[in-house]
């Protein structure tokens, strides 16, 4: 139908979102008259911070016909069931905000409400010993969730931790094996129509002049195209979001191989710990304002847990929005489309999410602006509901050590974080919406994790005597324990299903 | 659901009045008292009942009103077997396009996806290489009204069965009747007669309502179900209407009802006149005509007038409005008793933790001005052909549609009524068509899409086929409930 269809497809920058975007659309136009094209270079390195994931990932590799233990072994990956947050809201503080619920309704009346009306009057374990996940996370268990939704087993979902380089070799041969052509070059120039202001072509230092009707920009956070052509324009968030650089190295693992990540809150930001088969992930990300590079370096060499593998790897960003991810013939995305810290790992998510819309609303070349509009309108509410996610880990804090924390703790957030908050301080409602990929237990694990408890629950709980009550959830509990230790070790169950790296 | 054993904590609100007396009164009443301890008390204004907003004799429900019965255990087939009712599975739709041919929007999904590319967009790719193709010929509702057949499907997800969803064609009368016996069975009690004050006091908390008879009824939360009267939210301090009548100027509607022993049709008949609207929707032994129309200069004595609109603050104080006192939407998506029957359950969700507690009603007024609005969006598209277009359709609405336009996807919102199927049913039958189809449908074979739309249209053709009529299924339960 399309009544002058494109032709041409131009994605400009390999790395992550480059190679997934290649290895999407090479799949998902497969038999169709497209010809992708990727230019990137081999002398700019990628970003790799993404090495962490949500759960969704788990559909765009199997969309794409992809063997999970083979993927596992060729990225190094292990398996992920949440996330550790260590010294947030106190010092001395942890919990795991984990791929799954807390618990279940009783009596119709969610379980947190009832977590919170023991927690105010006989007290309760932490909730975190109500959810299987969290206790095998803990334990350094995994195991497949089960499909019975009478298991204790099927309560959780889970993610991957790995090499986003690899990961990017892997997206390349399958896209290349499907038709897309890479092209070794940098980016000198940028040719736009006269008329329309629509990119024409991109000129490479090769002395290439590669022209297309689409353009996908994944030049990282320069924004080669978006910004450096387009001038679109970008959405600062740093008076919510002030982490501003990142230091990252690798180191060999010293410790077990635990199914989780780790954020540990530090003075003026925060250090990731990514465990994969064959190394641990590492990073400092902070706000120049607070901390010097130089100090932020020795806080991160002082935490690892052995050796530095490579050369520091310093990174600077924006925290932030496109304010058009597409506008005119180019779509960008991955770091270009815009920045929010990889707190929770949203990163690759929200490439994926771009490439699916993309697909959705894929033009033909009389470019209805309509299609634009509904996509950045949809993009726009994702990376803005992350933005409130990431911002609530900031906020909901008693920390006033640094004046970092006293910053973050004290600044004004947007009206609708504060409406949650306020909603869930109050009386427990969990605030919520159809789009935004972060559901109620996310937030659940956030607020109670750090130290925002309900002051009033759902009164109709209220019908269950609190006796009553403590027998259930104590069976919970050591049904969740007892589940936990049944599992096998991280390591073996990797070396099970043959995903260890040969 | 219901837990309720042992010792129960007090609740901090232990009366609650309910001023109406109509369904939206008594539906609230029995919920409440199945899900909340303390006293519920109806004052029972008698009447015409308007308190879902227009009154019908028969309300075609949606699929939706089914989740509010599981959770006060009503069992449909044996409401539908008391109440004289029957099942409802869509609406069809003449006159609404360009086309003569009767359109239906029926209930559940349509079609099945081929790989990861939506039916919808098979349907329009068969059409850009010029062929025709009725979605509804690939709805299992849609099939079952039209040959006339259906028992509810209670089996699992692997059937095509399993696609279609159902309402009710509820005799209201005795629907009533039905959740007020069990409301008053449940422990509910009922005053009769009709608020002449509300006593308020400076922090808009209702303490009373005196009634006309000189009796006062106290209460710690009240509902306002009095429909378009709004006995009590109306008098709530800052109360103000928000009228709808510049997209939905319809403010009349006639109506007749007349026996019949006729089979009734599995749906409601809603055709588009120059003047209005008209519909037809039948139950075991009724059928009922109405007509909506904006009225003349010459006052009909015989017609019910009405204004489509919204309350601005649904729940304020300790006062919250449901059913028509808190908006009327004219029915011609079938939409007044989903409205109250959600309000219902979002009460519940959002109970107040003690009397003058205003947490809850923030977000209770924020999801529900959310769902008026959609529903409301959806009633307006309708009229998109007809003279009232000329008005400029909301802003929600007018990228709903322009969305959909360039690229056959529905654009949804928080607390819909309707999704997808719903308003791609409704496109259709408008003549709204998108200008291209999801671009993953090229890479299907032509022979492939065809083999696959024959395919879902004959297992849907075959497991109707093994569906008894409505009447023998109705006969069934009749003699298995007697």
């Amino acid at each position: 139908m399309p009544n002058r269809p494109i032709e041409n497809i131009v994605i400009v920058g390999g790395g992550t979102a480059g190679w997934m975007t290649a290895a999407a659309l090479s799949h998902m136009l497969s038999g169709q008259k497209f010809a992708i094209q990727l230019i990137e270079s081999e002398e700019i390195g990628t970003v790799g911070v993404g090495e962490a994931t949500v759960p969704h990932i788990r559909f765009f590799n199997q969309k794409l016909g992809f063997n999970e233990a083979d993927f596992m072994a060729k990225t190094k990956a292990t398996f992920k069931l949440g996330i550790e947050f260590c010294n947030w809201g106190r010092k001395g503080d942890s919990y795991i905000h984990p791929f799954g619920a807390f618990g279940e309704s009783i009596g119709g009346v969610a379980f947190h409400q009832h977590w919170s009306r023991m927690h105010r009057s006989t007290g309760i374990y932490p909730i975190e010993e109500y959810s299987l996940p969290v206790m095998a996370a803990r334990a350094g268990r995994f195991a497949y969730p089960s499909a019975d939704p009478d298991s204790l087993l099927s309560t959780y979902s889970y993610a991957f931790q790995f090499d986003a380089g690899l990961y990017a070799k892997y997206l390349r041969s399958y896209a290349e094996a499907r038709g897309v052509k890479r092209i070794e070059g940098k980016i000198t120039d940028v040719a736009l129509e006269s008329e329309s202001g629509f990119v024409q072509s991109v000129q490479t230092n090769q002395g290439d002049s590669i022209s297309a009707d689409l353009f996908i920009d994944c030049s990282g956070f320069r924004g080669l195209l978006i910004e450096g052509a387009l001038q679109t324009g970008y959405d600062n968030w740093q008076h919510w979001l002030p982490c501003d650089r990142a230091v990252a190295v690798p180191c060999s693992i010293a410790g077990p191989l635990t199914p989780y990540t780790r954020a540990t809150a530090q003075d003026a930001g925060w250090i990731w710990r990514i465990p994969l088969q064959h190394r641990v992930g590492n990073g400092h990300v902070y706000c120049s304002n607070y901390i010097s590079d130089d100090a932020a370096a020795t806080a991160l060499l002082g935490q690892l847990e052995s050796a530095p593998l490579a050369a520091l790897n310093q990174l600077r960003f924006v925290t932030g929005k496109r304010r058009k991810q597409w506008s005119k013939n180019v779509v960008a995305m991955g770091l270009s489309a815009g920045f929010l810290e990889p707190l929770e790992s949203t990163s690759i998510h929200l490439i994926q999410l771009a490439i699916g819309r993309l697909l959705e609303f894929f033009p033909d070349k009389s470019w209805d602006p309509a299609l634009a509009s509904e996509y950045n309108r949809l993009m726009d509410l994702e990376y803005e509901r992350v933005r409130d996610f990431l911002i609530l880990h900031y906020h909901a804090t008693e920390r006033d050590d640094t004046p970092f924390w006293n910053y973050v703790r004290t600044m004004p957030v947007p009206d609708t974080l504060e409406h949650k908050i306020e909603m869930f301080r109050e009386r427990g409602i969990v605030v919520n919406y159809r789009d935004g990929m972060f559901l109620d237990a996310s937030w659940i694990a956030v607020y109670l994790g750090q130290r925002i408890i309900p002051q009033n629950n759902d009164p109709l709980g209220n019908a269950i005597a609190e006796a009553d009550l403590q027998v259930q959830l104590e069976r919970l509990r050591s049904d969740c324990r007892a589940a936990a230790e049944g599992l096998s070790s991280h390591a073996d169950f990797i070396r099970q299903i043959g995903a260890h790296a040969h | 659901m219901r837990i309720l054993y042992g010792r129960s904590a007090p609740m901090p609100i232990d009366r609650i009045v309910i001023v109406g007396g109509g369904v939206a009164a008594w539906l609230s009443a029995l919920a409440l008292t199945l899900k909340v301890t303390g006293m519920i008390i109806v004052i029972d204004t008698e009447g015409i009942d308007d308190s879902l907003g227009i009154p019908l004799a028969i309300e075609p429900t949606l699929p939706s009103l089914a989740d509010l019965h599981a959770l006060i255990e009503i069992d449909e087939d044996n409401l539908v077997v008391q109440t004289g009712s029957s099942f409802g599975l869509g609406r069809a739709l003449s006159n609404w396009g360009p086309s003569e041919a009767v359109a239906f929007h029926p209930y559940g999904e349509i079609g099945a996806n081929l790989g990861p590319v939506a039916f919808q967009h098979l349907i329009a790719r068969i059409r850009a290489d010029g062929g025709t193709a009725n979605l509804a010929n690939y709805s299992v509702a849609a099939l079952c009204a039209q040959s006339g057949r259906f028992a509810p499907y209670r089996g699992n997800a692997r059937s095509v069965l399993s696609t279609m969803s159902h309402g009710l064609h509820l005799q209201i009368d005795r629907y009533r009747h039905f959740i007020k016996n069990a409301a008053l069975q449940n422990g509910a009690s009922v005053v009769v007669g009709i608020p002449e004050e509300i006593h308020v006091d400076a922090k808009n908390q209702i303490s009373s309502i005196r009634l006309s008879s000189g009796q006062i009824v106290m209460g710690d939360f009240f509902l306002d179900c009095s429909g378009p009267a709004r006995l009590v939210s109306g008098k709530m301090a800052g109360f103000s209407f928000e009228d709808w009548s510049e997209w939905l100027p319809n403010n009349e509607v006639k109506q007749s009802v007349t026996p019949s022993t006729a089979p009734p049709p599995l749906y409601a008949h809603v055709e588009a006149h120059d003047q209005g609207w008209q519909r037809f929707v039948s139950c075991q032994d009724h059928v009922e005509e109405l007509f909506f129309t904006r009225r003349a200069q010459m006052y009909d004595a015989g017609a019910y007038t009405f204004t489509n609109g919204r309350i601005r603050t649904p729940w304020t104080g300790n006062c919250l409005a449901i059913g028509g006192a808190a908006a009327v939407i004219e029915p011609i998506a079938s939409t007044q008793l989903h409205l109250a029957a959600s309000a219902i359950s979002r009460l519940l969700d959002l109970f107040p933790h003690r009397r003058d507690s205003s947490v809850e009603a923030i977000e209770y007024n924020r999801r529900t001005i959310e769902q008026l609005e959609n529903a409301r969006d959806y009633a307006i598209l309708h009229f998109a052909n007809q003279h009232q277009s000329k008005h400029r359709f909301p802003g929600r609405l007018a990228n709903r549609l322009s969305a959909y336009q360039a690229s056959g996807r529905v654009a949804l919102y928080d607390e819909e009524t309707f999704e997808t199927w719903d308003w791609i049913a409704l496109f259709e039958t408008l003549g709204i068509a998108p200008r291209r189809y999801d671009v993953v449908a090229d890479g299907i074979s032509r022979g492939a899409i065809a083999e696959h739309v024959e395919r879902v249209r004959s297992v849907m053709l075959t497991a109707v086929s093994t569906l008894p009529t409505q009447q023998s299924y109705l006969h069934t339960r009749r003699d298995d409930l007697a």
